[in-house]
């Protein structure tokens, strides 16, 4: 069956070590540019000459605002590019994302739990200061943890609802995904009536995902859970390209499934607790941004997880940067989680329908 | 016939196997003792259903049977890590969906990878020995073509290419020979012979076309249920009464000139 419409596809040459390194320097150069844009651009354009002066109104801006963001864009879009591209290794489903199949949600759930049950208590204990927001390294470890908890929660019952007879089911996966999310999101509002209403405001514009303000030492824990993550999936790329192709065919390649797929299914979901509890629910990046560097680059995890962490960071920090810009004029600005959710929704729709006519 | 250096002459022995999916159905292998010698070729045949891709795959390590044991080289499988094994013994399987769009060197080259390290790329040893497989299976030409948009049999003689590639002692296939034409089949059981005669290959085969087992295989087991029904020699096990039983149909065997082989032709229509 050899189709002339993707003489294009044909014949991808091999990744060697050159072809990577070309990849991740031009990724890198990406990343880079469009970082420093976010950082120059905005309601108030900064002079690059201007900021590197001391005690000026565009130093204050650059460091103590649109820094902090970028960081933030970075390592939540990186860290969500990459673990959807290995989630879709795992599941061998390539319509995988955590935001669709409600690791996210968990993710959201179990955070939420964390704050308003860390609200309830002070409320009863005394006037000890923890905000909706749960800002401070007081409050990020604990949400974290809470955020990671959540998400392999509702892996675990998404892989349970999708198994049958051994094998997992794609399209049952996302339907458990859809209905948890929404499972999610009602149990999310109830929590929201047990607390003061200043309290569940707090809580709303985390729960659309957004890259409001967190302070230094909340970007550095979720650095070193995103980071260190990260480098695992990385390192585990190779095994992620046999267990891709089947459990059974990566068993007989040697590879340990179980306790592979464990590890990794811990691992993603920790990471994307740790970017729910950063930047709330951000939909579709894990599935945008793997998809497109697959179409270019190819399906050899070695490449490509590094890849979908570098462009994820771009795909995620550009959006941001689009929805400060594109609102200017009315003096708003969208939340990214609306930006992404409007590029992957129709993209995971034209990839479903894709994915059906390939089954039949 | 080569040996190993206990002095055993059996690559792969398993005893008394048994399996079921869950405990109140049927077993699906039940009871089967099984040997492959070392440079031994053994067919696995029997109807749908008689449990011969189950068996292949207790062989393999795959599934854990609930009773009995599989020795693999000496050990126990159940001792064997995945790592080491896979450098002893690759399978051929019967599902080949890829739900990605690696190309087919990517896959052949997958087969190297229980000789390296976590993040290694291939060496060029390892290019060599998947080329080599590539050429031998007339893939070559369409290399660096995504496995998705080639035909069944070329994604078929990938799949064996790679597992030749792993280059290991025993090999196991299940139905490798479904989707080839006439010349690959051919080839495909010459190139295993080739192997198997200079002593570095054993293959344990289940296949549905009995005259490519009776051809090409040194003993055949004809399973059934779940049992082992004959083992033996091809002309042995190959005969019209005990095949007439075990398929229900009525067939013609008879001895082909050219190899000294039985073949059997079904009466199709009639």
């Amino acid at each position: 069956m050899t189709t002339t419409t993707g003489r294009t596809a044909l014949n991808r040459p091999r990744l060697t070590g050159a072809r990577w390194a070309g990849w991740i320097v031009g990724l890198l150069a990406l990343t880079t540019a469009i970082a420093m844009l976010a950082l120059l651009l905005g309601v108030t354009p900064i002079s690059p000459v201007r900021a590197l002066t001391p005690d000026t109104l565009d130093q204050t801006i650059l460091l103590g605002i649109r820094l902090p963001r970028v960081l933030l864009g970075l390592m939540v879009g990186g860290a969500l590019g990459a673990a959807g591209a290995a989630l879709q290794a795992i599941l061998r489903n390539p319509l995988a994302d955590p935001f669709v199949l409600g690791v996210s949600g968990g993710a959201a759930l179990g955070a939420t739990f964390a704050i308003v049950a860390g609200a309830m208590l002070t409320m009863s204990i005394g006037p000890l200061e923890i905000s909706g927001q749960a800002d401070g390294l007081a409050g990020a470890v604990p949400i974290s943890i809470a955020a990671a908890i959540g998400a392999l929660c509702s892996t675990f019952l998404m892989l349970f609802v999708a198994r049958s007879s051994g094998r997992l089911e794609p399209h049952s996966m996302l339907l458990a995904g859809v209905v948890f999310n929404a499972f999610a999101a009602a149990l999310i509002l109830f929590l929201r009536t047990l607390v003061t209403p200043d309290q569940a405001h707090a809580l709303l514009p985390w729960l659309v995902g957004n890259l409001g303000h967190r302070s230094w030492s909340y970007l550095a824990t979720g650095a070193v859970l995103v980071g260190a993550g990260t480098c695992f999936l990385i390192l585990r790329s190779s095994r992620l390209n046999l267990l891709s192709v089947g459990e059974e065919s990566a068993a007989t390649l040697g590879v340990d499934v179980e306790r592979t797929r464990l590890e990794l299914i811990v691992v993603v979901s920790m990471i994307v607790g740790a970017t729910v509890s950063l930047a709330g629910l951000v939909g579709f990046v894990g599935l945008v941004v793997p998809h497109m560097l697959r179409l270019v680059i190819g399906p050899d995890h070695r490449l490509l997880i590094l890849a979908s962490a570098l462009g994820g960071a771009s795909f995620l920090v550009g959006c941001d940067l689009l929805s400060r810009l594109a609102f200017l004029s009315v003096g708003t600005e969208l939340p990214v989680g609306v930006v992404t959710a409007m590029i992957g929704a129709p993209l995971f729709l034209v990839l479903l329908r894709r994915s059906d006519r390939k089954r039949h | 016939m080569d040996s190993g250096e206990d002095g055993e002459t059996r690559i792969l022995s398993a005893q008394s196997l048994s399996f079921q999916w869950t405990a109140d159905e049927k077993p699906v292998v039940d009871d089967v003792s099984l040997d492959v010698g070392f440079g031994e070729m053994v067919g696995l045949i029997g109807p749908n259903g008689a449990g011969k891709s189950t068996l292949l795959r207790l062989c393999a390590g795959l599934l854990t049977p609930h009773a009995g044991e599989v020795r693999f080289l000496s050990t126990s499988l159940a001792e064997w890590a995945r790592k080491p094994l896979a450098r002893e013994m690759a399978i051929v399987p019967q599902d080949m969906s890829v739900p990605f769009a690696f190309s087919v060197e990517e896959l052949v080259l997958m087969a190297r990878s229980p000789y390296k390290g976590a993040l290694g790329f291939e060496t060029l040893e390892d290019l060599e020995i998947a080329r080599a497989a590539l050429e031998e299976f007339d893939l070559l030409q369409i290399s660096g073509r995504p496995i998705d948009r080639v035909s069944g049999g070329e994604r078929q003689r990938a799949f064996i290419a790679r597992a030749i590639t792993q280059q290991p002692r025993l090999l196991l296939c299940d139905e490798p020979s479904s989707h080839l034409d006439l010349h690959h089949q051919a080839k495909l059981f010459r190139i295993l012979r080739k192997r198997i005669e200079n002593g570095s290959l054993s293959v344990l085969v289940a296949l549905h076309d009995l005259n490519l087992a009776a051809a090409a295989c040194d003993r055949i087991v004809l399973m059934d249920a779940g049992q082992v029904v004959a083992c033996g020699a091809p002309i042995d096990v190959l005969s019209a009464k005990t095949l007439e039983s075990v398929y229900r149909t009525r067939l013609v065997v008879d001895i082909n000139e050219a190899t000294g082989r039985p073949y059997v032709l079904t009466c199709a229509g009639r």
